[in-house]
């Protein structure tokens, strides 16, 4: 091989290694389907190991769920919360909302009154649970939208499950009591769940329009065994990709609770339904027992009067001394 | 490499035996090599044009897509059958494996808000399961029209059509989707509508198994038509044979080492081995040739010394010639697209290994079968010297300098007619005219809003930017603009969405409002902005984050495009650009993305890719010539042959109005590769004999007459080879063979007129 051949190849070889490092061959390559959503890192009470229960000492599923229905949530009060959705770990919408409740032993009715952000201010929504309903729907959920034409709408039942506010808890999620129609409940066990000892109790919608508007196909109550309360719930879908048939939904748990005035009552859920978006909602401030709550606050045809009264500066500590 | 060739011709056998090991050590690398469907895998991660349309698809969930359309010109589609139709198919779609359940989108799925008796209702117009009357269709009709989602999109304007879409998970099995949808479609094949299937997702597929199908014809199609030619070269067996094999081994290392470095192979460019079997045969038609020469010459010699005579005497040219072979096709790999990339280099390792099995494997293979001359093969070798002679002397009789102003004339026509040139891709274009995603594809965009979408990442600048009323109507104005260019079908954003719970809230008709705001004569207050964001919010099917971000700050507005190429999404792109400025002044306040984007950046990339790689194999090749052939006027005598080629092809396309795209722009690094070495031989001859003193009419004549044959039966041979690429189903194969046919045949006829007339008119000039 003579000289300039050599010549050529080592130019041949150098323009080879340039455009390979050019081109980026190797390093560079195309990856489809590359992003991947981060996993959030919920650091949420897991419930432990449930345990099978029989015998003496054991409520039935009945006892638990009227018992629990029957609990003393301080009718009438009101409280004012926080809820924060959160997304990819930052905080991307806040509301500030006071809820109204009411018990009046047909129905339990619970006013959700938005007072920020202050473009919504005056947007309510009245939910109306009745009492030991055999059959489902047993409430009926009211919105009022201030802006425009100023209607009272009812939402449709079968959209009860959609998320409140765009947040991951739904319309049922806030309701105060269990459902006695529309389910069938067993007592799965017992176990322990944000150091409390809970029952777990299973349900399971009977039907499957029961079903589709649930969004669910198995949930999960843990309901403490010490006192009337639910500290966390697990919702299931179903998925022939998952063990068992069926996969983890959404999961709500009660982070903090106490005991004011003899109420045991939340002081911040979370609830997951998305890898990547969850919900908070913290208590700010709450009354318990307050028998001057004008019961007509809870009809639907008054919710224009209280979202006029919002605009204006009316606040709940009021209710202490008027009603608005 | 000539001690490389007196080993293999004096053990044959252990070369043979070597050879054979790789190469079964190669093909156990063979099945990892992956075929790449997706549009977002033709450019590289790291590219930064994409790196802000990536995080934008991200940010709001964008995925490949899967279209149906139901089409019933006669009736509409206001009818029990045909709306049953579209909730069967509607609901057939969510239970397709990879197909997201949940993103369906149809009639049969969409939430509308509708109020009825003081009812909000979010319903889907048709719900699964219910029954359907003539009443049910008429309310459905005058709610789609009172809604306005007869924009083109689910349904057609003239509500003669609906469409389903259907989003698909990243790391599904295209093929295995394209499977279930086709049985959907067939299911419902009875009835008076027609069914028609499209969608990214869908084309992809669709490509993948024409290219398979492809594959499968013309590998065996090449094989035959190379063979032939050779055997009708040589009238011989066993070059055919030889060369053959040593193609064929070359391209399985090639193969087994794609496999190996975990890169992937691309949907336009699987027809690779095709190409490079066509390639591979050009050095051995030269070896060969000499061969049989130097056996013709002293039929007494032993095998041995008749090999490494003839293989030591094409080694200089056979060296230069893959050089040149090898930067053209490394001249891809500059560019940013990666099947360009990607043939380009493992192109070139396929040419480098081909070139040593000419110096190894094929020299063992011929001392081990000792291949006869025939009668036959002494005659022809008159008769080609006697061609050779009269194009030398029709040349001298026409005069050189005409010659070469016909060229020139030629050159600069063609020079001109290039400037009409188009430049195109997209993977439903590439699909074979009868393909059912082909066919469907043109219907949807003849009845609907189009198939491809660009999308637009529109930031306003601030939180809760469009929550403030003058904004969200700046997008809307945004809309309007984009709207009013001729080759939009349809575009949507989260202003549409709002002005339509707004109309669905006052029980107004959606467009008579849209109108009023336009006009002024409604107000849009923050109440009602955020009232609408707030329902919308708590709908599930239709997620708002996939309009607009959480903190309502970052906008997504999608635009279908009826057959959309790079000018009309250019357009739009100019369009929303000036409007967004009374957004936003900054510079990124728009950020294209999605399929159109992707698109139109890929068509950018191949302009830019081919007009700097054609210039940097072009003037690498002339330095490398001018080196090796002593003189840089030599050297771009050889080049300009090559580069006449080109214009020409150039100018046959921008003519025949053939769209430049990645498959068929491989064509010019190929023809660049390949067209250089008849040059090569040629001028190589010319130079040695000017070196040995003869005279340059001697010189020029002996080369013709020792190079010219070859070039002819290495042009016919490629060239055939090339040729079965007219069989392909995929239109951009197709072309690439016709244009790497043309090239070939016009750079022969150009290195055998072209460069003797240069060489006599400079003598004359002299």
């Amino acid at each position: 091989m003579n000289r300039r051949l050599s010549i050529t190849v080592a130019l041949a070889l150098f323009s080879f290694a340039c455009a390979l490092s050019f081109s980026g061959c190797g390093g560079n390559r195309t990856d489809a389907g590359q992003i991947r959503k981060g996993v959030l890192k919920a650091n949420l009470p897991e419930p432990g190991k449930i345990e099978a229960v029989q015998g003496a000492g054991v409520p039935s599923v009945s006892e638990l769920i009227s018992g629990y229905n029957a609990r003393n949530f301080g009718s009438p009060g009101w409280r004012r919360v926080s809820l924060d959705l959160i997304t990819n770990g930052q905080l991307t919408r806040a509301f500030t909302v006071v809820n109204l409740w009411k018990d009046d032993k047909q129905e339990v009715r619970t006013l959700f009154l938005l007072q920020e952000p202050t473009g919504l201010r005056g947007t309510n929504y009245l939910l109306a649970e009745r009492r030991a309903a055999a059959e489902i729907p047993d409430m009926k959920v009211f919105l009022f939208l201030p802006s425009g034409e100023r209607q009272v709408l009812e939402i449709e039942p079968s959209k009860f499950n959609e998320g409140l506010l765009g947040s991951d808890f739904t319309y049922t999620d806030l309701r105060m009591q269990l459902p006695t129609g529309g389910y069938n409940y067993k007592l799965a066990g017992q176990c322990v769940l944000n150091n409390e000892p809970v029952w777990v109790l299973e349900a399971e919608p009977v039907s499957e329009t029961v079903r589709q508007s649930s969004n669910w196909s198995l949930a999960r109550f843990y309901l403490a065994q010490k006192f009337q309360f639910l500290i966390g719930a697990d919702y299931y879908t179903d998925s022939e990709e998952s063990e068992g048939g069926r996969k983890l939904s959404k999961k709500m748990r009660v982070v903090n609770f106490e005991q004011i005035n003899n109420v045991w009552t939340a002081t911040e859920i979370n609830m997951h339904s998305d890898e990547n978006h969850y919900s908070i909602l913290k208590m700010k401030d709450a009354r318990f027992g307050l028998p001057k709550i004008d019961a007509r606050l809870f009809q639907s045809n008054e919710l224009s009067v209280l979202a006029d009264s919002i605009r204006a500066g009316w606040t709940p500590e009021k209710l202490s001394a008027t009603n608005p | 490499m000539l001690r490389l060739l007196r080993f293999s011709t004096n053990h044959p056998r252990i070369v043979v035996t070597v050879v054979a090991a790789v190469t079964i050590l190669a093909c156990l690398f063979i099945p990892r090599v992956r075929l790449q469907l997706d549009g977002r895998s033709l450019i590289p991660v790291d590219d930064p044009r994409l790196a802000a349309s990536d995080k934008a698809a991200e940010f709001f969930g964008l995925r490949d897509v899967v279209v149906i359309a139901v089409v019933n010109k006669q009736t509409g589609i206001y009818t029990p059958e045909t709306l049953e139709r579209v909730a069967r198919l509607s609901e057939g779609l969510e239970r397709i494996d990879g197909v997201i359940a949940s993103s369906v989108t149809s009639l049969a799925t969409i939430p509308r808000l509708f109020i009825s008796s003081d009812k909000i209702n979010t319903r889907p117009l048709l719900n699964h399961g219910a029954g359907f009357d003539a009443r049910t269709c008429e309310q459905v009709r005058f709610e789609t029209e009172s809604l306005g989602i007869n924009d083109g999109v689910i349904v057609a304007e003239d509500g003669t059509g609906a469409a389903i879409f259907a989003d698909v998970t990243p790391e599904s099995d295209r093929e295995t989707i394209l499977k279930q949808a086709r049985n959907l479609v067939d299911k419902e094949a009875d009835g008076g509508d027609s069914v028609y299937l499209s969608g990214t997702a869908l084309a992809q597929a669709a490509l993948g198994q024409s290219a398979a199908r492809d594959l499968m014809k013309l590998i065996p199609a090449v094989i035959f038509v190379v063979g032939l030619i050779l055997m009708m070269a040589f009238r011989h067996f066993v070059p055919a044979c030889v060369s053959l094999a040593e193609i064929g081994i070359s391209l399985l290392w090639t193969v087994g080492l794609i496999g190996l470095t975990g890169h992937s192979v691309f949907v336009t460019t699987l027809v690779m081995p095709v190409i490079l079997m066509a390639v591979g045969v050009s050095d051995d038609v030269y070896a060969l040739s000499h061969f049989f020469e130097e056996a013709r010459r002293d039929e007494g010699q032993p095998i041995v010394k008749v090999v490494q005579t003839a293989f030591t005497g094409v080694s200089r040219s056979v060296m230069i010639t893959t050089i040149s072979t090898v930067i053209g096709l490394l001249s891809l790999a500059i560019t940013n697209l990666e099947p360009l990339r990607v043939f380009g280099i493992f192109g070139a390792v396929a040419i480098l290994f081909s070139s040593l099995f000419t110096f190894s494997f094929v020299p063992a293979l011929l001392v081990l079968l000792d291949p006869k001359l025939s009668k036959k093969q002494v005659s022809r070798k008159a008769r080609e010297t006697r061609g050779m002679l009269a194009i030398f002397n029709a040349l001298s009789l026409a005069g050189p300098r005409r010659v070469l102003a016909l060229v020139i004339l030629s050159a600069g026509i063609a020079s001109l007619m290039m400037t009409q040139l188009k430049i195109d891709d997209s993977w439903v274009k590439n699909l074979p005219g009868a393909s059912d995603v082909y066919r469907g594809d043109k219907e949807i965009n003849n009845s609907f809003a189009g198939t491809i979408t660009l999308d637009l990442m529109i930031d306003s600048a601030e939180a809760e930017g469009y929550l403030d009323p003058e904004k969200i109507k700046t997008l809307g104005s945004i809309e309007d603009a984009i709207s009013e260019l001729p080759t939009v079908g349809s575009v949507r954003s989260v202003y549409s969405d709002i002005l339509r719970v707004n109309a669905s809230l006052r029980g107004l008709n959606y467009s008579d409002y849209r109108n009023a705001v336009l006009k002024g004569e409604r107000e849009l207050t923050r109440g009602e902005v955020e009232q609408a964001m707030l329902l919308m919010a708590s709908v599930r099917r239709t997620p708002i984050t996939e309009q607009i971000d959480r903190q309502y700050q970052i906008a997504r507005v999608t635009v279908f495009i009826r057959s959309a190429n790079y000018e009309r999404i250019h357009d739009v792109l100019e369009t929303a650009a000036r409007s967004a400025l009374k957004i936003s002044t900054a510079a990124n306040a728009v950020t294209p993305f999605g399929d159109g984007w992707i698109s139109y950046l890929t068509v950018r990339l191949l302009v830019e890719g081919q007009v700097w790689s054609i210039a940097l194999a072009l003037l690498t090749d002339l330095a490398l010539l001018s080196l090796l052939l002593g003189s840089i006027r030599t050297g771009a005598i050889a080049i300009l042959p090559v580069v006449f080629s080109l214009l020409v092809v150039f100018a046959v396309l921008a003519a025949t109005g053939t769209p430049l795209g990645i498959a068929n722009s491989m064509f010019a690094g190929i023809a660049i590769g390949i067209g250089l070495d008849f040059s090569i031989h040629l001028t190589s001859v010319y130079r040695q004999g000017i070196k040995k003193g003869l005279a340059h009419g001697d010189s020029l004549k002996r080369a013709l007459i020792g190079t010219g044959p070859a070039i002819i039966t290495s042009a016919v041979a490629i060239t055939a080879g090339f040729s079965v690429l007219v069989l392909s189903e995929v239109a951009p194969n197709m072309q690439l063979g016709l244009m790497i046919c043309l090239s070939l045949l016009v750079c022969a006829a150009a290195t055998l007129i072209l460069v003797p007339s240069l060489v006599m008119a400079r003598r004359t000039a002299r």
